[in-house]
């Protein structure tokens, strides 16, 4: 294959020309060919239970197997990975999945609405757990596995994006996640986008695979170890059951869940450097440390508000670990009604879900590297008033964060908060209480999904409007692609529309 | 003896001024013309015009038959490469200066040893651990570590109210008979520096120079009227290499450290590399700066600019405002009597650590040197020789000059204050005070080589 520098040709064999695939072909060709890869796991399990089902997913799975090989079959040209068009192109791909999602909801008949299939698809792909089913054990298992697997697909896309893409696109490389070192050039995966999102892809592959094996040896079933492996090494948390992981009683499972949670909320370039040997890189890691500090303090935190209740010491140990662990990685699994909680644990929760993982990991929130910038920066501003001509850098563990960086950390917190305070107006003009209005806004925003209820108890969204619903939906997908590549997308889509609208005619 | 110096600097000159007073054939390699002008008039040495890496430059200054090569230009590559055509040409020992934290240390050994650095010196980090020597004596304005830390030279100037002022040091010795700690080896009056006999009497005003065992240093600091109690807020002033090194120290050893650089893209880097130290943008010059960050309230401010006047300055702003101590680093040293009536404690010199290393480097069996800028008595520390005149003699048969002084003998890590009848033996550490052009002779007598 060559390739002329200044035409942007190629020539396959033959030496015909072929046009290369920009941004958006090869977004739209990885999203085909993914999830015709899951949709053919997931037809595996329909067989023998339900021949519609088998049918509709197989059939589904050659139209995307055979659209994403004939665009992934031509080169790609990576000087078109510029900013803009590369993240619309990224949401374009969520967006795809979910409407593929779509399509496997009403042809299977697994869902009868169209604006209930589209819901349940986009907080698939958004890794929530918002789901309007009250009991999936009654769906069939094909569609079971589907359903965990649009949130696998969604973790992917998010993950590429935090760590492939955005720190290339002009983002800031030092809050991509991954070991904070003094020499900002060598990134831990990669110096290049390419490779990077190669690695990214194997990396949670061979995680999924390995938490599948696990939940099977601690007991699960080999459909649910599948259903539950997909949705939690996504920070997902779609269950295949009413009561979430509580329907297994399972110490076992429990433990299995939350180290594959705890692995999620970490950057995935941790994974990378255990992968290497690299423990001494990875023990230098300043956020990292920060986070599994949180967890445990949170846990014993929590499970001290509760010790007077009539559970035992055990049992409630375990259930403010896990509770802990599934809100801050923005998983959503459940074990127990932690919204009627003591009203001080409940709260940690809520902050807890408001920052999230650490950076360059599937889960969704603010990430602790920009709280413990913040705070720094925060110190910074203290110590300024005391000493006027004071140089200080914001730091995260030892190495030093940008003043670049400092400023889009601020952009990051006003883009969550705006999101937040409009659409918590909103759920607020349709009827929600206060606390469920801010509480599911929140958690759509950070990707987990449920809320807390005023009268105790998780709000979900069977307990939702369809208005409701729809506003949801892009606030879940906004805060999946990490806020301003929604917003970005948003405005290119708009300039294209007048643009378009303009070329036929339309004047204002 | 012939000595080659590279680099005409500070460091450089003051060693090559130091080997040449001492007798030694001294040979300066120079780049620039304009500085060697300036040499002719300073020192009575031979100069060579050129680039010391180059093979031909070195061969006119006639390495072949050198003993020692002191690289001490400002370019590390320069002081390797020198070093390394010495080496090949066979000059017996090599001392280099290097700068880079990575060229320096036992990380480096391999690469010393490839280019034959013998000694790797650093003026900036000698500097740093002489005010950190200071600092852990408050007051003294010369610090010396002696045989392994047994023995401390501490020079101080007598205050009035110091027990010693009034005493005749037979006073004074009898007053401590017969387990004496410590001994006066100089005083400098007026100008004079002496080698004191019994019936001397200390007078306020005096810099005095007393040798002791480390672990009474308490003592003989309060008999010199000095402070107790360790400085603990600091302010370095100036952000170079030396007040970087000297920072990190003193935070390490858990000091409140404040640094000011003029340059804002330092003083960035500063804030980068030093956790935990207040880094202040300004000029230390500037009294509006000074004043708002309270530079009165500090223990100790020091002063490491490359501008003497800058320096000074800052040191009697903070010394009026009420510092404890100050510490000025000098470049230019003919006013700095002046300065410790005026306000600035301490003077100190980038050029004599460094040289004091030379110095231990081209005598064999010596293994520590203070050499001082006010005069020419120089302080050492040798070995006595299994072979030598000294072995089995008494201080007082020595036949040893008026002006030398056998301040305190270790033997097997126990340090002794020299008396007349003291008696030397093989493998003792002999700390003696003389006079610059005496050393090579004395050392010859108790090395015996």
């Amino acid at each position: 294959m060559t390739r002329t520098a200044a035409a942007e040709t190629f020539s396959d064999n033959s030496g015909n020309t072929v046009k290369p695939i920009g941004v958006y072909g090869s977004s739209v060709g990885f999203a085909s060919a993914l999830s015709a890869v899951m949709l053919t796991i997931s037809s595996a399990f329909a067989i023998g239970d339900d021949t519609r089902e088998f049918i509709v997913l197989v059939v589904v799975a050659v139209v995307c197997g055979l659209t994403g090989a004939a665009l992934l079959r031509r080169p790609f040209s990576p000087s078109a990975l510029r900013p803009v068009p590369t993240m619309t192109a990224a949401v374009c791909g969520f967006i795809l999945v979910a409407a593929i999602s779509t399509i496997v909801y009403l042809a299977t008949g697994a869902i009868e609405r169209v604006d209930d299939a589209l819901y349940e698809s986009v907080a698939g792909v958004s890794t929530s757990a918002l789901t309007i089913f009250e009991d999936p054990s009654s769906l069939g298992d094909g569609v079971l596995v589907w359903r965990s697997a649009t949130q696998w697909l969604g973790g992917v896309g998010a993950v590429i994006l935090a760590v492939g893409l955005l720190p290339f696109l002009g983002g800031s490389r030092e809050l991509a996640g991954g070991p904070q070192r003094r020499e900002r050039t060598r990134d831990a995966l990669s110096t290049r986008p390419l490779p990077a999102i190669r690695r990214v892809g194997a990396i949670y592959c061979v995680v999924t695979a390995v938490v599948t094996v696990a939940l099977v040896v601690a007991g699960m079933g080999v459909l649910d170890a599948v259903a539950h492996a997909l949705s939690t090494v996504s920070t997902g948390g779609f269950s295949t059951h009413a009561d979430s992981i509580g329907y297994f009683d399972s110490v076992a499972i429990e433990a299995v869940l939350v180290v594959a949670m705890l692995g999620a909320g970490s950057s995935v370039a941790f994974a990378w450097l255990l992968w290497r040997r690299n423990i001494r890189e990875t023990r230098r890691a300043f956020e990292l440390q920060v986070y599994l500090a949180v967890v445990a303090v949170s846990s014993l935190w929590i499970w001290w508000l509760r010790h007077d209740s009539d559970i035992g010491v055990s049992q409630g140990f375990r259930e403010a670990a896990f509770t802990v662990v599934s809100v801050m990685t923005t998983t959503g699994h459940r074990i127990s009604d932690w919204g009627s909680w003591h009203p001080g644990a409940s709260t940690l929760l809520l902050v807890l879900l408001v920052v999230g993982g650490t950076a360059g990991s599937v889960s969704g929130g603010l990430r602790w590297i920009r709280v413990i910038g913040m705070a720094q920066f925060v110190w910074r501003e203290l110590q300024r008033q005391l000493h006027p001509r004071s140089v200080r850098t914001v730091k995260v563990g030892r190495s030093t964060i940008s003043e670049d960086s400092v400023d889009r950390m601020h952009a990051q917190m006003v883009y969550v908060m705006t999101l937040g305070a409009v659409a918590s107006l909103v759920l607020g003009l349709f009827g929600e209480g206060l606390t469920e209005a801010i509480t599911l806004t929140i958690s759509a925003i950070s990707t987990m999904g449920p809320g807390f209820g005023d009268a105790g108890g998780v709000v979900s969204a069977a307990d939702l409007t369809r208005p409701e619903r729809a506003v949801l939906m892009p606030v879940m997908l906004t805060g999946r692609v990490f806020l301003y590549p929604a917003f970005l997308s948003v405005g290119a889509g708009a300039s294209a529309l007048c643009a378009a609208m303009r070329s036929i005619g339309v004047r204002r | 003896m012939r000595v080659i110096v590279v680099g005409a600097g500070e460091v450089g000159t003051h060693v090559a001024q130091l080997l040449s007073r001492e007798g030694s054939d001294v040979i300066v390699i120079e780049r620039s013309a304009a500085r060697i002008a300036e040499l002719d008039k300073l020192l009575d040495v031979s100069i060579v015009h050129g680039n010391a890496t180059d093979p031909e430059v070195m061969q006119a200054a006639g390495i072949g038959e050198t003993d020692l090569l002191v690289a001490a230009t400002s370019s590390d590559e320069v002081n390797l490469v020198a070093s390394l055509i010495a080496k090949l040409e066979g000059v017996e020992r090599r001392v280099v200066r290097l700068e880079r934290p990575g060229l320096r240390g036992s990380r480096a050994a391999r690469l010393h040893e490839a280019v034959g650095a013998d000694l790797v010196i650093d003026p900036d980090d000698a500097v740093a651990r002489e005010v950190l020597d200071l600092l852990a004596y408050p007051g003294a304005i010369e610090i010396a570590r002696l045989a392994d830390n047994e023995v401390l030279m501490i020079g101080a100037k007598l205050d009035a109210g110091a027990p010693f002022v009034g005493q005749t040091l037979s006073e004074i010795g009898a007053r401590y008979s017969p387990n004496w700690d410590f001994i006066v080896c100089t005083i400098t009056r007026d100008g004079r520096t002496i080698v004191p006999r019994k019936d001397h009497e200390l007078l306020a005003g005096d810099n005095v120079r007393v040798v002791c065992k480390t672990r009474a240093r308490a003592d003989v600091m309060r008999q010199l009227g000095l402070g107790s109690g360790e400085a603990h807020r600091i302010m370095v002033l100036g952000g170079g290499r030396t007040g970087e090194i000297l920072a990190r120290a003193l935070v390490a050893k858990g000091h409140v450290v404040t640094i000011i650089d003029r340059s804002e893209e330092r003083a960035r880097e500063l804030a980068d590399e030093l956790d935990g130290v207040l880094v202040l943008l300004g000029d230390i010059t500037d009294a509006s700066l000074l004043e708002e960050e309270d530079v009165g309230s500090y223990d100790a401010v020091i002063a490491l600019t490359g501008e003497d006047d800058a320096n000074i300055l800052a040191c009697l702003f903070a010394k009026k405002a009420g510092a404890k101590e100050t510490i000025a680093v000098l470049h230019r040293l003919e006013l700095r009597h002046l300065l410790r009536d005026a306000g600035v404690d301490v003077t100190i010199s980038p050029r004599t650590a460094s040289a004091n290393e030379v110095l231990r480097t081209l005598r064999g069996g010596v293994t520590a040197v203070a050499t001082s800028l006010d005069d020419d008595i120089e302080i050492y520390e040798v070995e006595v020789g299994l072979g030598s005149a000294a072995n089995g003699k008494k201080i007082s048969d020595l036949g040893l000059a008026h002006d030398t002084l056998i301040a305190a003998i270790v033997r097997d890590g126990k340090p002794r204050i020299g008396r007349g009848d003291s008696e030397l033996q093989a493998l003792d550490h002999v700390v003696f005070v003389a006079h610059g052009k005496d050393v090579d002779q004395l050392s010859r007598l108790f090395t015996g080589s």
